[in-house]
């Protein structure tokens, strides 16, 4: 299945060469700025061999051991929000795909074993120049039930106060990474997989409210724009009751720390058209155009099953991170409007459980 | 006298109209010309191409968001203890033990499509687990979405099974029906056959231990076309191709 000799001599991929044609007649100068790799973002699933909870072990070697991939943002995808009473005490948590539910407090041990096996391995300090890293912890707008993770009108658990749960959940663990003198390697972000499949913008926007209450800190949309047009259209018809002020919104809109970091699938470039295109309608409608932390891509996960690989080459949602970051980057930059000077980051999310 | 005075300066002024003229005539190429490499300029993107290295806030932020990026690069920091002197060997924390749970867990219908699978290409209805030939199964029905992240519609149903021994999970394999279904949702299990409902109310089953989809619930799979899960484990990182030109 995989080609083992290719390994290690391929990465990082290739950086986009410059065109001569970028060059010419231009009276703008651009500084060429320094190739970073893709890093490696994580769907966080106990394997289905053992327990569901979290095994702070292996996420201590997760960090200690795979610290080189993990310059730059790294996303931890815990999945479908949920809670449990326990003690008489409600806890929120998300299920790591698996059953039962993973409170905050074990979702904060197994990351602050990751963070410390980085800072470990890394050597984290104030006066440390060494790779930065910025982890970015979240769980899905994913309903309870319901075909597609949808369930509009029922039980979930995306709501206002696991968004204040969420929060404090990430607070702790800036809080850790002070405390131990890791913040100048080591900033934890907020996060969430928003897919307006799984959700109603109602719900979702709940959640968001819930989680701006904490302290400024940043938030990342690692979704998608399911249903918007490539290109813009005013009041596109969007599934679940959202519009392109909701996706605006959940992603840059509801507070000066809240950045998207979209998935970047498909090769031929629709996921970056859709999302210019909320860019446009953040502009012209808005306050002005969103500013991207990046693209995000699944390369890898596609690649960790032959079966999940076909279905990846069939459906053309195969891109490799720098492909995706180059077609966001491109379709941002064809409008003036929309245009950018930076998009620092690019990521690819795995199967893979080290 | 008088004559010539007047034609002279009628020469200078037709010349000067005429220099003037000649000046405009080439301030307006010149901004023609200008106005043509502007758009050059706008229709190419820069040459850097590639996600840069720096984590600095933007410069071109609205104001409103640098003063937040600065405010939280000041919190930031605002409680450190003095750095580490050298860099700790590896010290892993002390595994808690945990009761071992029954190797066989059951079987049950979980009705989420939480599933660890791009939503943008899957949509999952729910989802079956069980114990299959000694290993652990969760078997995920829905579909493949026929234009990944722009329509819901599913006009293919999918099975995906992940199965694990107590050394590890396998990684995750996908079946399709050979015609299509439309979106795939288990109704209920019969010795480990898997009935599946479609929107059209028809029924699919599922064979799990041989990986394959049958007629009737009461069909015999093909005896030649079982499927032994790979002795391999979830595979090691897959390189980047490398490519000879830009994309």
């Amino acid at each position: 299945m995989l080609n083992s000799n290719a390994s290690t001599s391929a990465y990082p991929p290739p950086a986009p060469q410059p065109t001569p044609s970028a060059f010419q007649g231009t009276h703008k100068i651009y500084l060429p700025l320094i190739m970073r790799p893709a890093t490696v973002s994580r769907y966080i699933k106990p394997p289905i061999s053992g327990l569901p909870t979290l095994d702070a072990t292996k996420f201590y070697n997760m960090g200690y051991y795979s610290y080189t991939s993990h310059v730059g943002v790294v996303v931890f995808s815990f999945g479908q929000p949920c809670s449990y009473s326990s003690g008489g005490t409600t806890f929120y948590g998300a299920t790591a795909y698996r059953e039962g539910c993973r409170g905050t407090p074990e979702i904060k041990t197994a990351v602050q074993e990751f963070i410390r096996g980085f800072c470990n391995r890394n050597g984290c300090s104030t006066y440390s120049t060494s790779p930065k890293l910025t982890l970015a912890v979240g769980p899905s707008n994913c309903s309870n039930g319901g075909t597609g993770c949808a369930n509009p009108g029922q039980s979930t658990n995306v709501t206002y106060v696991h968004g204040q749960a969420w929060s404090q959940l990430v607070a702790d663990l800036i809080n850790y990474t002070t405390s131990q003198g890791y913040s100048y390697q080591v900033l934890v972000v907020r996060a969430m997989d928003i897919e307006f499949n799984w959700n109603t913008d109602t719900n979702t926007r709940a959640w968001v409210d819930g989680y701006k209450q904490g302290n400024y800190r940043h938030f990342y949309n690692f979704g998608t724009c399911d249903g918007c047009p490539v290109d813009y259209t005013p009041n596109p018809i969007l599934p679940n009751g959202w519009s392109y002020d909701d996706a605006w919104y959940v992603s840059w809109g509801a507070g000066p720390t809240f950045y998207p970091l979209p998935e970047i699938y498909r090769t031929d470039g629709t996921n970056a058209e859709q999302w210019q295109a909320v860019s446009y309608y953040a502009a012209t409608a808005k306050t002005g155009k969103m500013f991207f932390k990046g693209a995000f891509a699944q390369w890898q996960a596609c690649h960790d099953s032959p079966g999940n690989l076909t279905e990846c080459q069939n459906l053309g949602t195969l891109n490799m991170p720098y492909q995706g970051w180059s077609q966001l980057w491109n379709a941002l930059y064809n409008d003036p409007i929309t245009r950018l000077t930076s998009l620092p980051w690019s990521t690819d999310i795995t199967w893979q459980q080290p | 006298m008088k004559q010539r005075q007047k034609e002279s300066i009628w020469t200078w002024l037709v010349g000067g109209v005429g220099i003037g003229a000649m000046l405009l005539l080439a301030g307006t190429f010149a901004l023609v010309l200008r106005g043509a490499t502007t758009s050059v300029a706008t229709a190419s993107p820069p040459p850097s191409a590639s996600p840069a290295v720096t984590n600095t806030p933007f410069s071109d932020l609205p104001p409103d968001r640098q003063t937040v990026e600065a405010i939280l690069q000041q919190t930031r920091f605002a409680v450190t203890i003095p750095a580490q002197t050298e860099i700790p060997s590896y010290d892993p924390p002390t595994p808690i033990p945990v009761t071992p749970e029954p190797w066989d867990w059951g079987s049950g219908i979980i009705q989420s499509g939480d599933a660890p699978f791009a939503g943008m290409q899957y949509s999952i209805s729910n989802r079956w687990y069980g114990m299959v030939n000694g290993l652990r199964a969760v078997v995920y029905a829905g579909g493949v979405r026929d234009n990944p992240g722009v329509s819901s519609d599913v006009s293919k149903g999918v099975v995906i099974v992940i199965t694990a021994s107590p050394q590890g999970e396998y990684p995750p394999e996908f079946y399709l029906p050979s015609a299509n279904s439309g979106l795939f949702t288990i109704v209920s299990e019969d010795d480990l056959r898997l009935i599946l409902d479609t929107p059209s109310g028809q029924k699919f089953y599922f064979d799990v231990p041989s990986r394959q989809f049958l007629d009737s619930l009461t069909a015999t799979p093909p005896p030649t076309v079982t499927v032994i899960p790979s002795p391999t484990l979830i595979p090691p990182p897959t390189a980047y191709p490398l490519s000879t030109s830009s994309p």
